[in-house]
């Protein structure tokens, strides 16, 4: 069935008739059940008004809890009160006619002037043609007018100065107005002027902005809750909605005894009161009205509006079946293909079995199995759910045939969607193979939680089960990681090996690196290799041998990048260390080539022996540091004493230049902003002659240098900073210049030009912080970290944004690039209609 | 007047040109990106209302054509 397509809605305002014709009930009682605990009728759980309590009878349509839909009922208002939310309207209207003839305050001449402009602009909108003026704004300009009027060109009444008190309050040279006065004035204005406003009189007539009579929803959209104790717990739309019944009795009490006029007012103000906070409890000028527990009422409005209000929590955000989620942890014995599962989830989440001549036997295999890899539900051919328990076992068995789907549970290699959010890119959500395993967690190939943007400081993903077969085929096609380890953006690998696995790969690769047999055999049973390489003369096997037992016999390379060069012949590592560049984040050059050249199935297990294997080569190295790993030779500490006293006088010697107005300015700055320039040129250079400084006299075989020199962790800048000095520390990218009068830190003197003065740290973190270094310190921390979390958040929604802007873009069978109309974006995708994860790029 | 120097190349196709660029991209005249006529290319060209123009860009890619439909305006 075609569903029907809505060509237009349209919201009107509802009129006293409308809501009397929808009501099936007068409430009159202002109270809910009786001391029975029975509904009382004519009180807001009038039984007209549908059931909520299972087994009692609609006495409207005679329906019961789950066939009836619930019906309206009304309370007619003893005395009108303003609509708040439509206040604005009516101040409108009323500024806009004659207060004794209520007539628009312009001739009819004028009217004629206007009107059609009104009728084109309405018609042009709904044709959707680009207009001149929007409709709003020739209301504007009619309401200006009228505004301006003094007096009435109909009558020639002076017209009086009108006022609005937000919300809901209205003056008229200082006196109040009643709403019943504004609800007469309102139904006096003629349809002809209302349409004159811009107002449809048929879907909107003025005075029905004034409430005479109010609705009143369903039971079903306010149950009442039963507690424990089987005390009854209201809904707060029942609460106000006693409120504003009990008011308007009394008013009505009041009325017929003939009260005082003041008594009346008061009463009919409340009334107003509670009317306005039943529409919307956040009305600004009016107190908020309260639960007993001094909790804020919820009321229409609170229910509809923001992130827990019914469009964005219900309606955009619909929760989901066959998914799950829990905290991630790391498995490097799983592919970066595979998902571990817990066990739990793995007896909960479901797959359709379609039962077919071919797996009958399988299916009532399925079907008898008392424990986890069992069917739980069974759907017939006539899609009736039927769900399997131990007494209808053998029934079901006997009644099992081809067309029946039965409902099983998750096993080993079926495939799922995991996801991570911020769900930034398509590769947020990849198709991961399932190996149930036991434990709590989900577990990921490590290298797989680079694309996902993971890590397991307690991350937490969640998981998605494909039903159809469709979905599960697209999965598998489209979505699995390891035909994603080439990236779209620039083709080359997003799926690589990091930290510890890096230095293993340095470790075993390195020229000295040499292992005894049993070493060997140790290393290469890990990633399921049975036979050995080559040996040395000596009986030894040189870690190039056992990683060259991971390549493809016809595997050849050929890598040059600056004065490295790694050399690859039929599957021989011959020269080289593998390194960040060649599997790594540095290019994965290596990645590269084996994944054109041998595909994805290869790649995937050729990521999971390359991190076992590497990190084999660094266990057996010890990759371990210690305090002693960052005291340095005395020599260093000497040279980094020299290099801050160079910096002492460079700095010096500018100042004194510039003091001497010798120094000359920069092009397009000034002689000051040079000065503060080329000082901070100076600093700096302390800190390069300082990472050369470490570099000369620390040994090749300090385990932080390695970890930095082959990007596995930290960089070199880091030691400098922990064993040397820390250098200048920047605040707003530059040197820090605020704080108290004439110095930063009062452990200065006013005027003090030295360095350090303006955030130059000479101690280390070795050797700890003085007080002042500290602050500088924690200056150039506390505006990092502040101007991080200031661009993720920038940065993050203009990446939404363009998202949503090109989402409905895609690449025709012509490789033009169309939006979803049809229309021409780029007649060729990209200007060379290539896909850069196709295609075959240089890795540098 | 002089063609601007850093402005890729505007030329006036042929209304047979035209015709043969829209159906080798499968797409109806309409739906092309559009040049206001009172563009200063589009004037340089004298180019009309209904007529298309092709653009040589040089991006990063290489060159490429890109076609833009003059419109009144």
């Amino acid at each position: 069935m075609q569903a029907e397509i809505i060509d237009h809605l349209r919201f009107t305002v509802i009129s006293p008739a409308m809501i009397k014709r929808m009501s099936v009930a007068k409430l009159i009682v202002p109270d809910t059940y009786n001391e029975d605990g029975y509904p009382i009728d004519g009180g807001l759980i009038d039984q007209r008004l549908g059931v909520i309590d299972p087994g009692l009878k609609c006495k409207t349509c005679g329906g019961r809890v789950k066939s009836c839909p619930g019906h309206f009922g009304h309370i007619d208002l003893v005395r009108p009160v303003i609509h708040s939310e439509f206040a604005k309207m009516i101040y409108l209207l009323l500024q806009s006619t004659c207060f004794t003839c209520h007539k628009l305050l312009i001739t009819q001449e004028q009217v004629q002037e206007i009107r059609p402009i009104i009728k084109k602009t309405i018609e042009a909108i709904e044709e959707d043609e680009h207009v001149q003026l929007g409709e709003e704004e020739i209301r504007e300009l009619l309401f200006k007018k009228l505004k301006s009027s003094k007096k009435c060109p109909h009558c020639g009444t002076a017209q009086r100065k009108l006022k609005l008190e937000r919300p809901t309050f209205f003056y008229m040279e200082g006196n109040k107005m009643k709403p019943d006065e504004i609800h007469d004035w309102l139904a006096k204005i003629s349809d002809d002027d209302v349409r004159s406003l811009g107002m449809d009189p048929e879907a909107a007539r003025p005075e029905w902005l004034v409430l005479t009579a109010l609705l009143v929803p369903p039971v079903n959209v306010r149950p009442s809750i039963t507690l424990e104790t089987g005390e009854r717990s209201e809904d707060d739309l029942t609460h106000k909605l006693v409120d504003i019944m009990r008011i308007n009795q009394r008013l009505e009490q009041d009325i017929d005894a003939g009260a005082p006029q003041i008594i009346i007012d008061d009463l009919w103000e409340l009334l107003q009161y509670h009317v306005t906070v039943y529409f919307n409890n956040e009305t600004p000028g009016v107190p908020v009205a309260r639960h007993r527990s001094t909790r804020p009422l919820k009321t229409l409005a609170q229910r509809l509006k923001g992130k827990e209000g019914r469009l964005r929590y219900n309606l955009s955000g619909k929760r989901v079946n066959f998914s799950a989620r829990t905290v991630i942890s790391s498995d490097s014995s799983l592919t970066i293909n595979q998902v571990g599962i817990p066990s739990k989830f793995a007896e909960g989440l479901t797959v359709p079995f379609y039962v077919t001549l071919w797996n009958i036997e399988k299916a009532k295999e399925l079907l008898q199995r008392q424990e986890y890899p069992m069917a739980v539900n069974l759907i017939t051919k006539e899609g009736i759910r039927k769900r399997i328990g131990e007494t209808n076992k053998e029934e079901l068995v006997k009644e099992v045939q081809p067309g029946y789907v039965l409902e099983r549970q998750l096993t080993d290699g079926d495939i799922v969607l995991m996801n991570r959010q911020p769900t930034l890119h398509r590769l947020s959500i990849m198709a991961h193979e399932v190996k149930v395993l036991p434990g709590r967690t989900m577990r990921i190939n490590s290298s797989a939680a680079y694309p996902y943007g993971a890590d397991f400081d307690g991350d937490e993903m969640n998981l998605h089960v494909p039903q159809s077969l469709e979905a599960q085929s697209e999965a598998r096609y489209l979505m699995q990681p390891k035909n994603l380890v080439l990236s779209a953006r620039d083709g080359r690998p997003i799926m690589f090996i990091e930290e510890d696995e890096i230095i293993g790969a340095y470790l075993l690769t390195k020229d000295d690196s040499y292992y005894s047999k049993e070493e060997a055999s140790m290393m290469l049973s890990t990633v399921g290799i049975y036979e050995l390489p080559k040996h040395e003369k000596n009986g030894t096997y040189s870690g190039r041998a056992i990683f060259s037992m991971l390549l493809p016999k016809t595997f050849n390379l050929d890598y040059k990048s600056g004065d490295q060069r790694v050399t690859i012949k039929n599957g021989e590592l011959t020269e080289g260390i593998i390194n960040e560049k060649l599997v790594g984040m540095g290019g994965g050059a290596l990645i590269l080539a084996l994944f054109t050249e041998c595909g994805a199935d290869f790649i995937e297990k050729f990521l999971l022996n390359i991190a076992k294997i590497s990190l084999r080569a660094a266990y057996k190295c010890g990759v371990t540091i210690g305090m002693s790993d960052y005291y340095l030779p005395d020599a260093v500490e000497k040279e980094s004493q020299q290099i801050i006293a160079q910096a002492d006088t460079k700095v010096h010697e500018l100042l004194k230049r510039y003091k001497e107005k010798k120094l000359e300015s920069l092009p397009g700055y000034t002689v000051k902003q040079t000065l503060e320039l080329e000082t901070m040129a100076e600093l700096e250079t302390a800190r390069t002659l300082a990472i050369k400084a470490l570099n000369k006299h620390v040994p090749p075989t300090n385990i932080i240098k390695i970890m930095a020199m082959v990007k596995a962790r930290g960089s070199i800048h880091n030691f400098v900073q922990t064993s040397m000095f820390l250098g200048q520390q920047a605040v707003r990218a530059g040197r820090p210049s605020r704080g108290f009068a004439g110095r930063i830190l009062p452990y200065f003197k006013k005027g003090d030009k030295r360095p350090e003065v303006k955030g130059f740290v000479h101690s280390s973190f070795f050797t700890g912080l003085s007080p002042a270094d500290f602050y500088m310190h924690a200056m150039g921390a506390r505006d990092s970290a502040m101007s991080k979390s200031l661009v993720t958040a920038v940065s993050g929604y203009l990446q939404r944004r363009l998202i949503n802007a090109l989402q409905d873009i895609y690449v025709d069978e012509n490789l033009a690039a169309k939006d979803a109309s049809g229309a021409l974006i780029q007649s060729i995708y990209g200007g060379d209609g290539k896909d850069p994860m196709k295609e075959k790029v240089k890795v540098k | 007047m002089e063609p601007l120097k850093l402005i890729p190349k505007h030329e006036v196709l042929s209304d047979s040109a035209a015709k043969a660029v829209a159906k080798k991209l499968n797409t109806p005249i309409d739906k092309f990106p559009k040049i206001l006529a009172s563009d200063v290319q589009a004037k340089l060209l004298n180019a009309k209302p209904g007529n298309m123009i092709a653009i040589s860009r040089h991006d990063p890619a290489g060159e490429y054509a890109y076609y833009r439909i003059v419109v009144p305006g």
